[in-house]
């Protein structure tokens, strides 16, 4: 919901000034941060500065945009850019292709870049009729440059009147961890304590370099007619390596420098660089065994069954290290430093030196699958199926039955127009199908036993142990029903073809979040408590439609994919776990037997009140400000519903000309039936974090005001609740319906037919944009959906590529 | 020739299908049986081994680190804000606790007090059960008396804010604090009396106690020293001076050790280390906002009582640009310490010799604790003056040592009971002056409101 101008956010310090919001912050020994507004503010009121000069800086200061500076010095026009280049050959036993690609993209922020290398090399062989080997090797190089600054880097002291460059274009200092007059000021022997953004994206470096290698290894024997055997072996390596150099002249160091020099101008903290690297290692194995077999008994039966077990294996491990007094010419750092001595520091009270660790991981997933599924036709218009399948992983914290979930389905097939009765001139293609089956789903989240996680304590260095989960011995599977009935259909001699596809899931003993009453010791978010707590009926229908233009000429395609789902509750066991704000305000609100899972509501909203521009509650029938009683007696039933919070159709649009070698697509995709929550004017989050509202300009200012504007004034406390009656109200719901222009994609194919030069077959180039725009929007606002709460709208990016294959 | 070709034909080729089935399946078999044993994460455990079980019990940021209730100190007599102070705690529960509003939780559905305090009883009550089933004796042991330690410092510590005073001698039956024993979250919550409460953590510290080493590895860890000193604490409180005596005596046998001030310096911002010599177990209180340096203003009527030559009027508070501020604490700041430490138990033991009418040994014990509180050569032993008891002077003193650990709000409603030393509070906010008198409901705080609404317990009348 856009952000504050400067001067609306000066009129908004300046208010909370007079009402002595800061005033605890005046002589704060801890120097806490205070804007640079506030500082003139307490300046003037000192008389160290005269009541114009304050008037006339706060003016200039009026006059600056952050967000417009920032949109020239922080971010540009992102760019990628890619090459491709393939060989394929082949002989009669074997054949093998070589594929490489190049790409390099400048990120919108600035100082942010990455380029991306990789090789693709596959090999097949047939030594006799009957067996096949594949070999493939797949390699791939990512290097992410990550030293850019964004706006939402800038912290704190990111107000709308900061400045990132001075009058004379140099960086200019941004309030950080201290009021302005400390830092500024630090006193001798001391480092300059201010902190400048773009001097940062200069004094850091820090790389991120992924290497993947890929080996897949196949064989496919097929001893006998029918009878298919295949062995698949794949192998995954990755490894990430995340280094950042700290600079000695950068904010980070010097902060650290500064808050240990001890009072006879002692350094505790070492003066040098900062080193930290991070290394990651995942590696899996996949192994996969299947047997099938066909059988045709004459031309009216065929019948086929396929067997197969797969196992997998992902072991992921991470470590690190961090070195303080890192010089990078000579490779030197300090290692006799002491962790344990309390220091004192500055501004004041003691502390220990920061630690060194890196925090060590070994994760391991380890997954079975057992399948078997079988047909069977007649007449080749007649089909009966089914299929059989169990999963199987190694949940932690789990009874031995509950590592695997099993699942089935079984369905009925109709090719009609083989009938001989079918005659319809127009259509080529028409099946019919339908399928019921069971699935099982269950959820790493769950345990049956208390899981507990170790670490080590920060206070007393002992290893220790985190309760992570409480255990529940009641859990089940979820089970998934479902009903599936369809039509794949074609017409007008391949020009038209498409799917409809109508289901039914009934979700029984879903799994959701409890809220344990906290005498039982379980209170915090990150214990998870999993409980099969409700069940859900979803019902959809799926539409593709496919179109394709014949002959010659410009020559058209279009594909149309919709989407129509809607779930509702059937049965919720969790009534009354949460006060009313608290499940409003996470949109947690028990779902009401026929509504979504997911669903908005707010709280009614009874404007504003005449004399104080407060906003006006319902108690006791009697419109008031007590606010307090007003969210005590707020029961679910008081809130206004709205509607879904997940879109209830979406669809996409992808299509458009081809006319020789140059062809252009463009996508169009919309969402719609559902509600967004837009961001309020919060006048204690405005104090607390600076976070800036748009709706503020709008305020209620004077009596008179509530007829026109639904914007609470400035309050003379600061009161959450009266916040909340408004940001949680009906006006800030949004409907979410809107058509977004996700890409357009222009390429020319070179026809080098006769002109072959240096074995090149195929020579392609082609533009891509991406995010180009939303083209309608149901809301009154122009707030992208997808993402209200965004400084900047979602941004395009474009990129320009080259292909050439080889023979 | 279509007949033969039926009947052979599946024969010939399911012959190395049956093969690939058998082969298939003595290797899925093979592959299951602990295949998907392996854990997924090294750092996660079942917690059952005494290793396990430990490391529950170092949790210091669970069971050490502001985790007691400051409801009540936030309540008590020793401190003052401005208005303006007041006024800009953006959340109403400090405002309101400060004013011993009638509803002090407003829209705080939960209370970080209540929360902390049974999260305790949590880990202890699953190292309860887990101690049981180990087959080492000892290890089991000791780790069941370090839960019962943990969980009767909570209940302690929660009786004190959300249960009405024990009444020595009198009747004790009304609602105190629901009493979960056991680690399942599955069972209800339901109000045990005031009596039984006590007397829970009574026998949960006796048995602590024998099962507990002397003195512990670290200071977050309970010994027997901690639970003798909590065993007198508690005993204190329910006015039985004998026992508290003799559980006080028990402690300092173990550990009595105290600091010098004149070796503390006076211009340290925080002068006390953690885990210093004197402190018997390290625990801290919720830290409300009611309780930073720019806001907490000690009371002039107590600062006044500390004699020019008392190092701890330097060693306690600083003059923070005209707010007198509190520094004295045993932790590291802005935290108060409230856990026990050996000053606590002199002052127990000089309190309950005095109230045992043995004046002159409860002034040798409040003497010896002194002489180290003042600049060396300036301390004159105490005697009352004229009109004073030993009694008179050791609260006094009690009140000066222990200020802000936690313990005023306790003094206060046990003292409240005697006419002579009962008080009635008072405090002006923005012109209003608000009233605690003796005695009044509302030294019982009220019950949060998740609570009451999903366990449908009674609540407390203020």
């Amino acid at each position: 919901m856009g952000v504050m101008g400067a001067a609306d956010f000066i009129t908004a310090e300046r208010a909370f000034f007079e009402r002595g919001f800061y005033n605890a912050l005046e002589n704060d020994l801890s120097k806490s941060v205070l804007s640079p507004v506030v500082e003139l503010l307490f300046d003037g009121k000192a008389g160290r500065l005269s009541p114009a000069v304050v008037e006339e800086e706060l003016a200039r200061l009026s006059s600056n945009d952050l967000r417009t500076e920032a949109s020239s010095v922080l971010y540009r026009l992102p760019v990628t850019a890619q090459y491709g280049l393939s060989l394929s050959g082949g002989a009669r036993h074997s054949s093998s292709i070589l594929n490489f690609g190049y790409n390099s993209a400048l990120s919108v922020v600035r100082g942010n870049s990455g380029s991306r290398f990789s090789l693709n090399a596959q090999h097949r062989y047939q030594p006799v009729e009957k067996l096949e080997l594949s070999v493939g090797v797949f390699y791939v190089r990512r290097l992410g440059l990550d030293n850019g600054v964004g706006i939402y880097d800038l912290g704190t002291g990111g107000y709308p009147y900061a400045r990132l460059l001075d009058a004379e274009g140099n960086p200019a200092p941004l309030v950080r961890d201290f009021r302005t007059s400390f830092a500024a000021a630090p006193g001798a022997g001391l480092l300059d304590w201010q902190f400048r953004p773009l001097q940062e994206r200069e004094l850091r470096d820090r790389s991120d370099i992924l290497q993947e290698l890929r080996g897949a290894f196949g064989l496919r024997y097929t001893p006998v007619g029918g009878l298919d055997l295949s062995l698949n072996y794949q192998y995954q390596g990755q490894w990430n390596d995340q280094e950042t150099l700290y600079d000695p002249q950068g904010y980070y160091v010097r902060n650290l420098v500064n808050r240990f020099t001890q009072a006879d101008g002692t350094r505790i903290f070492p003066m040098g660089a900062i080193l930290e690297a991070q290394m990651g290692r995942t590696v899996s194995h996949n192994l996969r065994g299947q047997a099938g077999y066909k059988w045709n008994a004459g031309k009216r039966h065929a019948f086929d069954v396929l067997v197969g077990a797969e196992a997998r294996e992902v072991v992921a491990e991470q470590g690190g290290y961090k070195l303080f007094g890192y010089d990078s010419q000579v490779l030197t750092f300090a290692d006799r430093l002491d962790f344990v001595t309390r220091y004192p520091t500055r501004p004041r009270l003691t502390a220990q030196l920061p630690t060194t660790n890196v925090a060590l991981a070994s994760l391991t997933d380890r997954f079975v699958s057992y399948y078997a599924s079988s047909s069977y036709s007649f007449l080749d218009r007649y089909t009966v199926s089914g299929s059989a399948r169990l999963d199987g992983s190694n949940l932690f914290g789990v009874k031995a039955n509950q590592k695997s979930v099993p699942l089935w389905s079984a369905g009925v097939a109709w090719n009609v127009e083989r009938e001989g009765f079918f005659r319809v001139d127009f259509i080529d293609r028409l099946k019919l199908r339908a399928s019921y089956g069971y699935n099982g789903n269950t959820n790493n989240g769950i345990t049956a036993f208390t899981t507990a996680r170790y670490s080590n304590d920060p206070l007393t260095g002992q290893r220790r142990a985190e309760i992570t989960s409480p255990g529940n011995p009641q859990l089940r599977w979820e089970k998934v029903q479902i009903v599936n009935l369809a039509t794949d259909f074609g017409m007008f001699e391949g020009r038209l073809g498409g799917t409809i596809e109508y289901y039914v899931k009934k979700g029984r003993d879903l799994l959701g979040r409890r809220t344990y009453e906290p005498t039982t010791g379980i209170f915090s978010p990150d214990i998870r408590t999993l409980v099969n707590y409700a069940a859900t009926r979803t019902r959809g229908l799926d539409l593709s439609l496919d179109y394709r233009s014949m002959g010659s000429g410009v020559k058209w395609s279009a594909s149309l994919l919709l989407s129509h789902a809607k779930d509702v509750v059937t049965d919720y066991q969790e009534q009354g776990s949460l006060s009313t704000i608290a499940l409003i305000s996470n949109s947690t609100v028990p779902p009401a037997p026929g509504r979504s899972l997911n669903s908005v509501y707010s709280l009614p909203w009874n404007g504003l009140d005449a004399a104080t521009g407060d906003p006006l509650v319902s108690v006791g029938g009697n419109l008031s400000k007590d606010y307090t009683s007003y969210f005590q007696q707020l029961k679910p039933e008081h809130l206004v519903y709205h509607g879904r919070g997940n879109p209830l159709l979406t669809g996409f649009l992808r299509g458009g000309p081809i006319y020789k070698g140059l062809s252009l697509s463009i996508t169009l995709s919309f969402k719609t039936g559902y509600y967004f929550r837009r961001q309020g004017m919060d006048y204690s989050v405005l104090f607390s974090s600076g976070a800036t509202n748009a709706d503020f300009g709008s305020r209620w200012k004077s009596p008179g005001d509530e007829l026109l504007t639904n914007v609470p004034s400035i309050p003379l406390a600061l009161n959450s609740n009266r916040d909340a009656v408004y940001t949680l109200s009906e006006l800030m719901v949004e409907r979410g319906d809107h058509v977004r222009f996700q890409d357009a994609n222009l390429s020319y194919r070179f026809n080098l037919r006769g002109k072959q030069r240096f074995g090149i077959a195929g020579l392609e180039v082609y533009g891509q944009g991406n995010n180009l725009g939303i083209l309608y929007w149901a809301n009154r606002l122009g707030l992208d959906p997808d993402t209200p709460l965004a400084i900047y709208p979602l941004s395009a990016s474009f990129t320009l590529g080259l292909r050439a294959t080889l023979n | 020739m279509m007949k033969k070709n039926m009947i052979n034909y599946p024969n010939k080729t399911f012959r190395p299908l049956c093969f690939a089935l058998v082969i298939w399946c003595i290797c899925a078999i093979g592959c299951k049986q602990d295949f998907l044993d392996i854990k997924s994460d090294k750092k996660l455990v079942v917690p059952s081994t005494e290793k396990d079980l430990q490391a529950l019990m170092d949790n210091s940021s669970v069971l050490n680190i502001q985790c007691d209730p400051s409801l009540g100190e936030q309540g008590a007599d020793d401190f003052f804000l401005t208005d303006i102070r007041w006024e800009t705690m953006t959340r109403a529960i400090h405002r309101n606790a400060y004013i011993w509003a009638v509803d002090i939780f407003e829209t705080e559905d939960t209370s970080t007090d209540w929360n902390r305090g049974y999260q305790t009883v949590f880990y202890a009550n699953t190292v309860l059960d887990g101690a049981s089933k180990l087959k080492d004796q000892t290890a089991a042991g000791h780790l069941r008396g370090q839960a019962l330690f943990y969980r009767a410092w909570a209940f302690e510590n929660l009786l004190q804010v959300f249960a009405p005073p024990y009444i020595p001698g009198g009747d004790n039956g009304r609602l105190g604090i629901p009493l979960r024993l056991e680690a399942d979250i599955n069972l209800p919550s339901v109000r045990a009396t005031v009596g039984q409460g006590y007397r829970q953590v009574v026998d949960d510290l006796l048995e602590a106690a024998s099962l507990l080493p002397n003195l512990p590895l670290v200071k977050t860890r309970p010994s027997k020293v901690s639970a003798f000193a909590l065993l007198a604490r508690v005993s204190l409180l329910m006015g039985n001076y004998g026992q508290s005596l003799d559980y006080a005596g028990r402690s300092l046998e173990l550990q009595s050790s105290l600091m010098d001030y004149n070796s503390i310096s006076l211009t340290a911002a925080n002068p006390f280390k953690p885990m210093n010599d004197e402190v018997i177990y390290h625990s801290e209180m919720v830290h409300p906002t009611s309780f930073s340096n720019t806001r907490l203003n000690v009371v002039p009527e107590l600062y006044g009582a500390y004699a020019a030559d008392d190092l701890r009027r330097g060693l306690f508070f600083f003059n923070n640009s005209g707010t007198l501020a509190f520094k004295g604490s045993y932790s590291t700041l802005p935290f108060f310490f409230s856990g026990l430490a050996v000053d606590e138990v002199m002052l127990i033991r000089s309190e309950c010799l005095a109230r045992l009418n043995r004046g002159q040994e409860a002034l040798d014990v409040l003497n010896s604790l002194l002489v180290k509180r003042w600049k060396t050569g300036k301390f004159a032993p105490l005697a009352p003056g004229a009109g004073q008891s030993v009694l008179d002077l050791v609260l006094t003193e009690r009140r000066k040592e222990l200020v802000f650990r936690g313990l005023r709000w306790s003094d206060l409603r046990r003292l409240n009971m005697d006419p002579a030393y009962r008080k009635d509070l008072v405090r002006t906010v923005k012109g209003t002056v608000y009233r605690l008198p003796a005695g009044d409901p509302r030294y019982v705080l009220p019950l949060p409101f998740d609570v009451l609404r999903l366990t449908g317990m009674a609540n407390n009348p203020r």
